[in-house]
């Protein structure tokens, strides 16, 4: 694998990371003291790398010009790891019909 | 008053928005982006969160009423999902406002990022106070967490962005 699609699928990673954290602290701030999952977040961190890989190889494969480059940068693979990672968990949401998945300690 | 009952969705709507969008703003300063990429990720990750939001909201207010087949049922749930909507793109646009102007006029980008966090500063104020009115709990401890949230979420997206900003320039 070439140096670049490490670094774009680690950015994507990192944008799930931060997804993941943003979120935990949303809930727990917000509303009430809730879990934290592990697997939950895990599998948010792997879809946000997945979308910001499959950002950058369709920009790549498809000779697409987005935000003016020809290329993703690992910058703006983490913000669409990042993006994509929470409008994919409110699509999640809209299928299970909750509010938040965070659930609260009990 | 008739929008007093709205307010927790306009609460729930205002924090996401602008918790989110101030994530994005962040973390693409932190990675160093243009404000131009700034502008068009905050856009575009704050209508399609909101609209995903308010869509999650309103399908989470049918699923709990089951029972209420009515139009009325129906009907004010798609008021409430319009309300955080509306809230999650009107409140959660105010991080990006500083950059907006910066479309216009030459500024420094460091310098609209710190307007931008100053102004997001006094949405979360605003958003705790009202959210103390609504939890009918300490407006002070409303604000300070309100804000603190903000703070969290601004410094973990810089502290991400800047860190892989690094990591990659040093590959």
């Amino acid at each position: 694998m070439d140096t670049y699609l490490i670094s774009i699928i680690t950015a994507g990673l990192a944008g799930g990371v931060l997804r993941g954290l943003v979120g935990y602290f949303k809930y727990h701030f917000s509303y009430r003291e809730v879990k934290f999952k592990p697997r939950y977040f895990l599998a948010l961190v792997g879809i946000s790398g997945l979308v910001g890989l499959l950002a950058a190889w369709i920009t790549d494969d498809l000779g697409l010009t987005l935000l003016g480059l020809n290329r993703i940068s690992p910058a703006i693979a983490l913000i669409i790891g990042y993006a994509g990672g929470d409008f994919i968990e409110n699509v999640f949401k809209i299928i299970t019909g909750k509010t938040s998945l965070y659930l609260p300690k009990n | 008053m008739r929008f007093k009952k709205f307010l927790p969705e306009f609460v729930y709507g205002s924090i996401d928005g602008t918790v989110t969008t101030l994530a994005v703003v962040a973390g693409a300063m932190g990675a160093s982006l243009g404000l131009k990429i700034i502008i068009i990720m905050g856009l575009a990750n704050l209508v399609a969160d909101g609209f995903s939001m308010a869509m999650s909201n309103y399908a989470s207010l049918r699923s709990a009423d089951k029972d209420n087949k009515s139009k009325q049922g129906k009907k004010e749930a798609r008021k409430r999902a319009g309300i955080t909507f509306s809230s999650f793109l009107l409140i959660g646009f105010i991080p990006l406002v500083p950059f907006s102007f910066g479309l216009f006029k030459s500024i420094n980008l460091n310098l609209l990022f710190l307007i931008s966090i100053f102004c997001t500063g006094l949405a979360f104020m605003l958003i705790g106070l009202i959210k103390a009115k609504v939890n009918q709990t300490s407006i002070l401890t409303s604000i300070v967490k309100t804000l603190s949230l903000g703070a969290l979420a601004a410094g973990l997206a810089f502290g991400v962005g800047y860190g892989l900003e690094q990591l990659i320039q040093s590959l």
